[in-house]
């Protein structure tokens, strides 16, 4: 397989045919070979180019792994699947930019900022580490601040992502953060069999992915809050904290108005989604 | 009376506070061997460590992407900045904190040079936020070292990297018209985000 035909394979993405495992494999080792031939010939802009598409092909192949995933209602695992996502498309973004989207990374990268918005997570374990000795993961060297090997993290060498490898730590502390840089330590509370407990309501994620058809019909959602009917909320008395969040108590709060001011989500699909797709609404603190 | 103004406003702070740091007091740092105390009195811009985290206190560390902004400084193009680091290799480390926030290594500055270095540092966040930088948040302290009036000014901005190089030349100007007054600039909202 040719480096053209190679670009014309991923440019097809959308028929997403590479969930056959086995014309992904085709790719990656067609790929593998051109690079290799390449760093044979120090050829570092077609090595770098090979990289580039075998990252592209990483970033689509974990994307519809992670749809279907999110078709299955394996939703932690999908979450964590579109953060490889996410942190590959970091990678890639400052070597590759195409105007045309033609292997829809930048489809990629809106709609996985949009499946995130969609979980109910919102607080994550972040450990703080004191790294004492820094590996360069093209040269091997121990990283040195007063004469750096040059190799700069985030280039690409010989057809490889130059980064840092710590090899000596400390763990400073774990805290808890809103706004995690990696986004994998979700928090869960532990079961009776030691496992984790799957106590969050995954209901709008859920109803997102059944009203695509195919994991790129564009979609979008837009965040307001509108006054929801108080036969919701007949459970919270009045004298409860207001459910809208205030602090205030519910009689003095939204129980004065005509509902109660919550969060409101609106979904809007590109491609009309299934006729049997119910009504939703949908309200929770966000 | 001790010179100090801020401006806060939904999305950051910034604020401008006069100190004891300068050049001279960060290049002849303890904590490193007096060789490098030579090499560092030519420099005038410096990158120094936090000292103290938590409960340890002695603790002496850069944050995250240090490596990164000392060599985007020195691969400037400006001939007028030398740039090094208050640290040997011995007791060079970092700190890693996972909070998605670009957090930039202090930096102490001949105060001339400052608006040079606030374009070069807007620039790094730049490049390392790439397209998160439309929404990325951003920590960075620069001291003017001896300004005019004899005294250092410390800026700690804490905010949308969006407005980062804006808030910073505001600050500049102020305290060049010496104005007493500065308002943190605000980013558009969101798509998708209605109040």
């Amino acid at each position: 397989m040719n480096v053209e035909r190679i670009t014309a394979t991923l440019a097809d993405v959308t028929k997403h045919q590479w969930r056959d495992s086995r014309v992904a494999n085709r790719i990656k080792a067609a790929i593998e070979k051109h690079k290799r031939d390449a760093v044979t010939r120090d050829d570092q802009s077609t090595a770098k180019w090979l990289w580039c598409l075998e990252t592209i092909l990483y970033i689509q192949q974990e994307y519809l792994r992670a749809f279907e995933e999110l078709q299955g209602d394996h939703y932690h695992k999908a979450w964590c699947t579109l953060e490889k996502v996410e942190i590959a498309c970091g990678f890639l973004d400052r070597h590759f930019h195409s105007e045309d989207d033609r292997y829809k990374t930048d489809f990629i990268v809106r709609h996985t900022e949009r499946y995130q918005t969609l979980y109910p997570y919102h607080l994550f374990y972040s450990p703080a580490l004191l790294k004492k000795k820094v590996k360069c993961s093209i040269c091997g060297s121990i990283v040195s601040i007063r004469n750096p090997c040059g190799h700069v993290k985030g280039e690409i060498y010989n057809g490889e992502l130059c980064s840092r490898v710590i090899v000596e730590f400390d763990v400073l502390e774990v805290s808890l953060v809103t706004n995690p840089v990696q986004k994998y330590s979700v928090l869960f509370t532990k079961g009776n069999n030691g496992g984790p407990v799957h106590h969050y309501d995954y209901t709008l994620v859920h109803y997102v992915v059944k009203g695509l058809r195919t994991p790129f019909d564009p979609w979008d959602i837009s965040w307001t809050r509108i006054r929801h009917p108080h036969s919701l909320y007949s459970h919270v008395a009045s004298s409860d904290p207001c459910p809208c969040g205030s602090g205030k108590c519910y009689a003095d709060c939204c129980l004065q108005e005509e509902g109660v001011l919550r969060p409101h989500a609106r979904v809007h699909f590109s491609i009309p989604p299934p006729e049997d797709l119910p009504p939703f609404i949908y309200s929770r603190t966000r | 009376m001790t010179f100090s103004v801020e401006s806060e406003n939904r999305e950051g702070k910034i604020v401008l506070q006069e100190t004891d740091e300068s050049l001279a007091t960060w290049s002849c740092f303890s904590g490193i061997s007096e060789t490098l105390q030579d090499e560092l009195r030519k420099a005038n811009v410096l990158i120094v460590p936090h000292v103290g985290y938590g409960s340890r206190e002695d603790l002496v560390y850069f944050p995250r992407g240090t490596e990164e902004l000392l060599s985007s400084l020195r691969n400037a193009s400006d001939a007028s900045l030398d740039v090094d680091i208050c640290a040997d290799d011995s007791t060079y480390q970092e700190i890693d904190l996972h909070s998605d926030i670009l957090r930039i290594a202090q930096l102490v500055v001949a105060h001339f040079l400052s608006p040079v270095v606030v374009d070069l540092v807007s620039t790094f966040i730049k490049q390392q936020l790439g397209r998160r930088f439309v929404n990325g948040k951003v920590i960075s302290t620069i001291v003017l070292s001896e300004t005019p009036t004899g005294r250092s000014i410390k800026i700690r901005y804490e905010g949308p990297a969006a407005t980062y190089q804006s808030a910073l030349h505001d600050a500049l100007e102020s305290l060049r018209t010496g104005s007493g007054s500065i308002e943190l600039p605000e980013t558009t909202a969101r798509d998708g985000e209605t109040a």
